[in-house]
């Protein structure tokens, strides 16, 4: 175990990662951090500063971190270097800056390694340790091996981690080239937590810090193995089983309640950090390439490329989502600059969205029905960045296609949602054509899609084909219900409100007239924990991981939710 | 050797029918020999032993049992009642087999043996005219070889008949009798089959008397053609099934008699044969084989063009399997003009004929026709490019070669237009494809700049994709890997079994399952007295690649899309 942390610790980055993990590491062990890392603010060499008394007398902890092994360019050369660090709290940091309250107390500079000391830079270090030290002055350097011996007495300690977690946690780890087999054990390692968390807000607190530090672990080891599929996944039901954990722990003035509040930020931006990475990484580069991203699915066989493409759809727009509720936060608080990192990255993300539809034609093709979540998950996205001429082109040619695809008997979107009936869809029989479109998401998805952005001539069709070769289907949107809010974040049960009348005709307005009337009647969309505390994307978050329809009121997201549900 | 103590013996076990099946093929004719003078010496009934109702049905003992009887009879001294009843149990138990007929070959052969056995077989005839017998036409056309013009007029006779059975084997006959060479006989007869089919009883008396006039001028040639063809232009005008079965008779087995005319007119009696007729179909392929593809390629077409749309019941070009072979393994340029020809119709079942004349795996030298002589503007060889991705996208090799001609011809204003057209649909499927075009364009050829411009766009949309390569992380789950393996073998051994069953290799020999080895040994036995003759036989392997086009995995909707879309337009105005 302990070597599984020390590697994951010398993989961690500076900015955003280790600096991040530090002060949970510490807070978990009795200290009291006092100063985070924060961009943009001069901190004079220290990246978190701490106070507490791990030996037994209270002391200030001063610490300035470098990732990786410390090497002798690392150590004196430049104003990033730890030596320039440690002068800087040496002659501006404990002088100027540190409260008065600690001014009395030891302080302890400590070189924060993720990785080792080299022997090369050793002399240089320890000589000058030896030069500044003095009664209240002192040098400690926490490297790799030491951090993970924080983290296994801290926040993985013995008997908060019982040996079937960790060997859970092992697993996950272990098979990150395996992604569906490293998901299914860290599931069960989230599960447990929550399942074992006893009933205090502070247990609850290390339960998501410790979620919270496996995602890290999971995630660092899928990045060196250039395969964070697993991590994805981990990280959106890391992000929900936590909600779901602390959900009522949130409000209020509380030191606890702040806590926690900052530690489900933290796991919210680390999901956000996953997927920004799976994007960049593994979707950008071939999002402009004609077939680049169909091309990319390694499998002969189309149903493979289909599935990867309409889940990657839904992520991408499930991002864009997280991304406008940064935009909308930003700009409730008059933070938001014109040309923001926010809204560039919700532009860059529209445009890549659009990239993908657009080279990538499988994705006017829909196999599953249930692939209608993903659809409507990148509309929303879409709709919300004005991208109405991306939505229009992608719902017409998918709706012409989707019905020729029926009257073909071709490759039409069935009910099925299972891959071993997937690969023997579509069957020849005379029944199975009317058994596979039994319901519908999909079409009334696409429906709606047509009537907002006012594509008549789709809507036309649609209407001609649901009153003839679809007039079995039973067409059906989805509400959540009283008893959502209980399963939505676990998936623990079947929840939420089957709505079929919907009648799809020529005129828009008389489509959406009854869907309308659902949005403003049922009340338990904002009633979500989710949506009552601003977080509405973790509704989407949930709908795209549990394979749950994107509530209809999200239709109306232009209206912003978050006006709604303040 | 059975010896004759050997067949009397089996006859009094009532073994005797097991023995003759048994006798080996060299061994029968000895066999007839015995049969016949036992049965001559009344020491057995051979005609009674072919009679049992132990006789089995149409299967190999049977015509091995058959054919002795054929090799016996001419030697058999008994009345004609006696054979031809024989005859009419063996021909009844050969049942649908062509050769169940060969017994009344054998029954005519002894008629003509004695003048006195067809006269005897006319009294039988005549004695009672409704009673239904099958030896009519045997007696007449065995009579004629001792007294032609009694046996003519005879024939003339019976013809005029009420009972259909007489007349229309007298009808049968009146073609195929020996005639005195006597011009008079002859015209009489010729107009008697002009009688029939100018107002004929049935259908079936005009097919066969269309039949005895084809025979005629088969027999008789310069003869009779001048009064052969009119009978026979006017028999093709909306002949019955029947009688369009006999044109294509007549027309496969004496059209080096034909005139023009004639040619001409049972073309288009046969060319609305349709799938109702199977033996029609049969004929007319055998024709088409043996007919000049080439120096008579318009009749040829036109003959398809009916032939594979005629309503519902349209055959489909498999049915014309022999015409189909000679063409694919024929000149490229010829088997070129075909396809192009079709799919220039427009027609859907004529376009997918198309595709089925191209031969797999590889394309024939000069497929890549020259389309000058076909005189298409651009919209028409923007047109054929639809109809070739249309209907032959998933011949990679016979694709590239049409559309190679297709990029000759076009001209050079709507050349960019085709090139698109080209890459997105066909290259984009079939990569490897620019090689070949590469390799057949020569210097100043007319698709160079072209192909150059294919190429050179295929490279980069190829070079960016191998550039980003596989997605480690979009990888199915080892389940889904798993499931797709094994769907991928299921459907590798339906496959498998249903080309066995189509196997005529399959059909012949016996199969024997090799569970282990990389070869065979076996014994071959020379004969009862020498040593066994070793033989070892490796085994080899074979198998059969398709290439999929690579939108069937990246787009299958979309490229069948297209690919409707490309069927479905409809020729330039």
């Amino acid at each position: 175990m302990k070597l599984i942390l020390v590697e994951y610790l010398a993989s961690l980055k500076e900015r955003g990662e280790l600096d991040v993990i530090l002060p949970d590491l510490l807070s978990e062990i009795g200290m009291s951090v006092f100063s985070r890392p924060a961009i943009g603010t001069r901190q004079y060499g220290v990246d978190v500063g701490a106070v507490g008394s791990p030996d037994g007398e209270r002391k200030v902890f001063l610490i300035s971190i470098k990732p990786g092994d410390l090497r002798r360019s690392g150590w004196n050369t430049g104003q990033q270097s730890l030596r320039a660090s440690l002068d800087e709290i040496r002659d501006a940091y404990i002088p100027r800056n540190l409260a008065r309250r600690y001014q009395d107390l030891p302080v302890v500079i400590v070189l924060c390694l993720g990785g080792e000391l080299h022997e090369a830079v050793r002399p240089n270090v320890e000589g000058y340790i030896d030069n500044h030290t003095n009664e209240r002055l002192e040098f400690e350097v926490w490297n790799g091996d030491m951090l993970a011996d924080l983290l296994l007495s801290g926040v993985l300690r013995e008997n908060a981690l019982p040996e079937t977690w960790r060997s859970d946690f092992r697993k996950s780890l272990a098979l990150v080239d395996e992604p569906d087999a490293s998901f299914a054990h860290f599931c069960r390692l989230v599960n447990s937590i929550g399942d074992a968390c006893e009933a205090t807000a502070s247990a609850r607190l290390t339960a998501i810090r410790q979620i919270y530090l496996g995602l890290w672990t999971l995630y660092v080891w899928g990045r060196n193995a250039d395969n964070i599929e697993a991590s994805y996944l981990c990280s959106e039901r890391a992000v929900l089983i936590a909600w779901e954990l602390v959900k009522g722990d949130l409000r209020g003035k509380s030191e606890a309640a702040r806590q926690i509040r900052l530690s489900v930020e933290r796991l919210i931006n680390l999901h956000g950090l996953i997927a920004d990475d799976y994007i960049s990484s593994y979707v950008e580069p071939r999002a402009k390439i004609p077939h680049g991203l169909s091309a990319a699915v390694p499998s002969r066989a189309s149903l493979d490329v289909n599935l990867r493409l309409f889940d990657l759809v839904g992520r991408v727009g499930s991002r864009g989502l997280w991304l406008l509720h940064s935009a909308d936060l930003l700009t409730r608080n008059d933070k938001l600059d014109d040309d923001g990192e926010v809204l560039l990255a919700v532009q860059r993300t529209a445009q890549l969205l659009a990239d993908i539809i657009a080279n990538n034609p499988i994705l006017f093709t829909p196999i599953k029905d249930s692939q209608a979540i993903d659809v409507n998950i990148a509309c929303l996205f879409l709709k919300r960045v004005g991208s109405d001429s991306v939505i229009r082109e992608w719902i017409g040619k998918t709706a012409e296609a989707t019905m020729f695809a029926f009257r073909s008997n071709g490759l039409y979107p069935c009910v099925h949602n299972e891959y071993r009936d997937l690969i023997d869809h579509p069957r020849q029989d005379d029944d199975y054509r009317v058994e596979a479109t039994a319901g519908s998401l999909l079409t009334p998805t696409l429906a709606v899609w047509a009537a907002v952005t006012q594509d008549a001539e789709t809507l036309g069709r649609l209407a001609d084909f649901v009153a003839g070769d679809y007039a079995h289907s039973t067409l059906q949107l989805w509400y959540p219900g009283s008893d959502t809010e209980t399963h939505l974040y676990r998936n623990s049960g079947a929840h939420g409100l089957a709505f079929t009348e919907i009648e799809i005709q020529r005129s828009g307005e008389a489509l959406l007239a009854p869907i309308e009337l659902e949005c403003k009647t049922n009340g338990a969309f904002t009633s979500l924990s989710a949506v009552n505390f601003g977080l509405w994307p973790l509704v989407i978050l949930a709908s795209r991981h549990y394979r749950v329809p994107a509530p209809p009121q999200f239709w109306r997201l232009g209206e912003s939710i978050n006006d709604k549900a303040r | 050797m059975i010896t004759r103590e050997g067949i009397l013996a089996a006859e009094s076990t009532g073994a005797l029918l097991d023995t003759i099946a048994s006798t080996p093929y060299d061994a029968a004719d000895q066999l007839a020999v015995e049969l016949a003078e036992l049965h001559n010496e009344g020491r057995l009934d051979v005609l009674k032993v072919f009679r049992s109702d132990e006789l089995p049905s149409a299967d190999p003992t049977f015509f091995s049992l058959q054919r002795v009887f054929r090799l016996a009879l001419p030697r058999i001294r008994c009345r004609v009642a006696e054979a031809a009843a024989t005859c009419q149990v063996l021909f009844d138990k050969g049942g649908d087999d062509l050769a169940a007929s060969l017994v009344y070959d054998a029954l005519r052969d002894w008629l003509q043996r004695s003048s006195s056995r067809a006269d005897e077989g006319l009294t039988l005839v005549r004695h009672d005219l409704n009673k239904q017998t099958a030896i009519t036409r045997h007696v007449l056309v065995a009579g004629a070889v001792h007294e032609p013009k009694k046996y003519a007029e005879e024939a003339l006779d019976l013809s005029r008949q009420p009972q259909r059975h007489i007349r229309q084997d007298a009808l049968y006959a009146l073609g195929r009798m020996a005639l005195e060479d006597d011009g008079s006989i002859l015209d009489r007869i010729t107009k008697r089959l002009d009688e029939v089919i100018e107002s004929p009883d049935s259908d079936c008396d005009a097919a066969i008397a269309i039949g005895a006039a084809l025979e005629l001028l088969n027999r008789f040639s310069e003869r009779v053609v001048r009064v052969v063809e009119p009978l026979l232009v006017k028999a093709c005008s909306d002949p019955p099934p029947i009688t369009r079965h006999a044109i294509a008779v007549g027309l496969h087995g004496g059209h080096d008699n034909y005139t023009e005319a004639m040619i001409d007119a049972s073309f288009s009696a046969i060319q609305h044969a349709d799938g109702d007729a199977p033996g029609t179909i049969d004929i007319i392929d055998a024709i088409l084989h043996q007919w000049d593809l080439d120096g008579d390629r318009k009749r040829v077409l036109r003959l398809l063009r009916h032939l594979l749309r005629n309503g519902d019941r349209a055959i489909v070009l498999e049915a014309l399997d022999s015409f189909q072979h000679k063409l694919s393994n024929g000149p490229g340029d010829l088997l070129g003009w075909y396809v192009i020809s079709l799919l220039l119709t427009g027609d859907h079942r004529l376009s997918r004929a198309a595709y089925g004349l191209l031969p797999h795996n590889d394309a024939p030298a000069g497929l890549d026709v020259d389309l000058t002589d076909f005189g298409l503007g651009s919209a028409w060889i923007r047109f054929l490019a639809g109809r070739i991705l249309g209907y032959c996208l998933t011949n990679r090799a016979g694709a590239s070669a049409l559309l190679l001609s297709c990029l000759r011809a076009a001209p050079s204003e709507s050349r960019a237009d085709l090139e698109r057209l080209v890459l997105s649909n066909f290259l984009i499927n079939y990569p490897d494809a620019i090689k070949w075009f590469e390799t057949a364009v020569s210097p100043n050829d007319p698709a160079e700049i072209s192909v150059k411009r294919l190429s050179s766009s295929l490279a980069r949309y190829m070079e960016a994709l191998q550039r980003t390569g596989f997605c480690a992380a979009f990888q199915p789950s080892s389940r889904e890997l798993l499931l797709q393996a094994h769907r991928q073998d299921d459907l590798g051994r339906k496959i498998w079994k249903e080309a066995q069953k189509r196997s005529v290799l399959s059909q012949l020999v016996p199969i024997s399952v090799l569970l282990y080895g990389s070869g065979s040994v076996h014994y071959v036995h020379a004969d009862k007295d020498s040593d066994p003759l070793r033989r070892e036989m490796p085994l080899k392997s074979y198998c059969q690649e398709i290439e999929i086009p690579r939108l069937e995995v990246l787009d299958p909707v979309g490229l069948r899309y297209a690919i409707v879309l490309f069927r479905s337009e409809a020729p330039p105005t």
